[in-house]
């Protein structure tokens, strides 16, 4: 199989992450936080280790204001019903995916939320000034997708983070399609929330997502229950990260996405970055080869390794069927983000989205535009 | 050498201080929390040293680990 799906999740992961994940569950595979038997310490201290390495990554001061979520989607609900009240207003993009888009919606219809959307140019980028303007005094929450799982746009979310700062707005950024893909300095670019997941950009098993809160803003938990501290008490305790995280957690994922963010801290994010910018050059390139094709997005600069494309006349799904049967594998449709698609102009067949990772080689790229050629 | 139990408010806690304080410590070890001391979370720190309590208390602060209490034991 030719895997060209990197921004459902990657594939394959680093080698070390599946033998992280078997270690676990053979040798020591028990809870954490509850008890202070030898491997239950051990187990607890992996997840510790973890959250200090992905606060590293993103230059989190306090590791401790990380929480564990089963992926971006759980913790942009956990986030976005935690920390808004009723009659709030918020800013958001039209290029949000589904995960941001539905919860704000329902809780416009629900909790009487205003939600503004600024719209963005047919690349994926926010119209900057419509945004600056729509900052007035009483928004309580800006929320952006810091990269396109469509267009594979990366927003400028420095200038967005310092809009906000001046006006003292927080900022939550989707970091789904960004974590392990870019940069992330959460200091830098003045972010205030962050959700992400673990099994894409950080090449983790799924199953495992995080959050990020600064320590002035209060978010209020969507589930709670045992926590392994604070246990006399019935009511839920106010200690980070226990506060997010009620119930058994995924050790067996958080095993694996340890593994993979040694394998990204041994290799350099900058050479990852990178490699993924070079198969991405190499794609791009080869694709402006064909005719009879469109191709959504950005040039090589600020953009991930996600692409879009359409043929002229002919449907992504008679397009993927050729590509299945020849094993390569790219995803078609509206990949859980209508409204990104409304704004490029793709809506409601969508597009064929291209999206090779780290382990990706150009060969792969040689045998998808081959198939290609014959469609187009 | 005196004996101290370390109460925390979490595990999280008592994992940045047991590796904070291994280094700085000779004889730093997790315990089961005595249920008489604190029912707040179940792993607290056994640590044997030659420092005054006031001398441990002011390495937690110097290194900003959050504990509940110093328990001379």
């Amino acid at each position: 199989m030719i895997y060209l799906d990197n921004a459902a999740t990657s594939f394959p992961k680093p080698p070390s992450v599946s033998e992280a994940v078997a270690e676990y569950i053979s040798e020591y595979g028990v809870s954490s936080g509850r008890s202070s038997y030898n491997a239950s310490i051990k187990t607890s201290r992996l997840i510790f280790d973890t959250r200090e390495k992905l606060a590293a990554l993103l230059n989190i001061k306090d590791s401790a204001r990380i929480a564990f979520t089963m992926n971006a989607t759980y913790a942009l609900n956990m986030l976005l019903f935690g920390f808004l009240k009723p009659s709030n207003k918020v800013v958001t993009s039209s290029i949000e995916h589904n995960a941001v888009m539905r919860p704000l919606n329902y809780l416009q219809e629900k909790k009487n939320i205003e939600v503004i959307r600024i719209p963005s140019d047919s690349e994926g980028y926010i119209d900057f000034k419509e945004f600056s303007d729509s900052l007035s005094a009483d928004i309580s929450l800006v929320i952006i997708n810091h990269a396109s799982n469509v267009t594979g746009s990366i927003q400028d979310i420095k200038s967005i983070g310092e809009l906000c700062k001046k006006k003292n707005i927080p900022l939550l950024v989707d970091a789904a399609q960004t974590a392990g893909s870019t940069e992330i300095d959460v200091e830098e670019l003045n972010i205030s929330m962050l959700a992400f997941s673990g099994h894409k950009g950080l090449m983790g098993p799924t199953g495992i997502g995080a959050l990020y809160v600064k320590d002035d803003i209060e978010i209020e938990p969507i589930i709670l229950g045992g926590t392994g501290s604070n246990s006399e008490h019935e009511q839920q305790p106010y200690l980070w990260p226990d506060i997010l995280e009620s119930g058994t957690l995924n050790i067996t994922s958080i095993a694996g996405l340890n593994s993979a963010l040694d394998f990204i801290d041994k290799t350099g994010l900058k050479n990852i970055i990178s490699k993924k910018n070079q198969i991405t050059s190499y794609l791009l390139e080869n694709l402006n080869t064909l005719h009879n094709l469109i191709i959504y997005g950005h040039g090589i600069d600020n953009r991930t390794s996600t692409v879009s494309i359409n043929i002229i006349n002919k449907l992504p799904s008679y397009t993927a069927a050729i590509l299945d049967k020849n094993e390569i594998s790219v995803r078609v449709g509206l990949h859980c983000a209508p409204s990104v698609h409304k704004t490029i102009g793709t809506f409601p067949n969508g597009t064929i989205r291209i999206s090779p990772g780290y382990f990706s080689e150009s060969g792969h790229i040689d045998t998808f535009i081959k198939v290609l050629k014959k469609i187009v | 050498m005196y004996r101290y139990i370390v109460i925390f408010p979490n595990t999280h806690q008592v994992i940045k201080a047991e590796l904070t304080l291994k280094p700085l410590l000779e004889h730093v070890n997790t315990i089961p929390t005595p249920q008489d001391l604190s029912k707040d979370c179940g792993v607290s720190l056994l640590i044997e040293s030659d420092k005054s309590k006031n001398e441990l208390t002011g390495i937690f602060k110097d290194n900003k680990l959050e504990f509940l209490q110093i328990v001379s034991g």
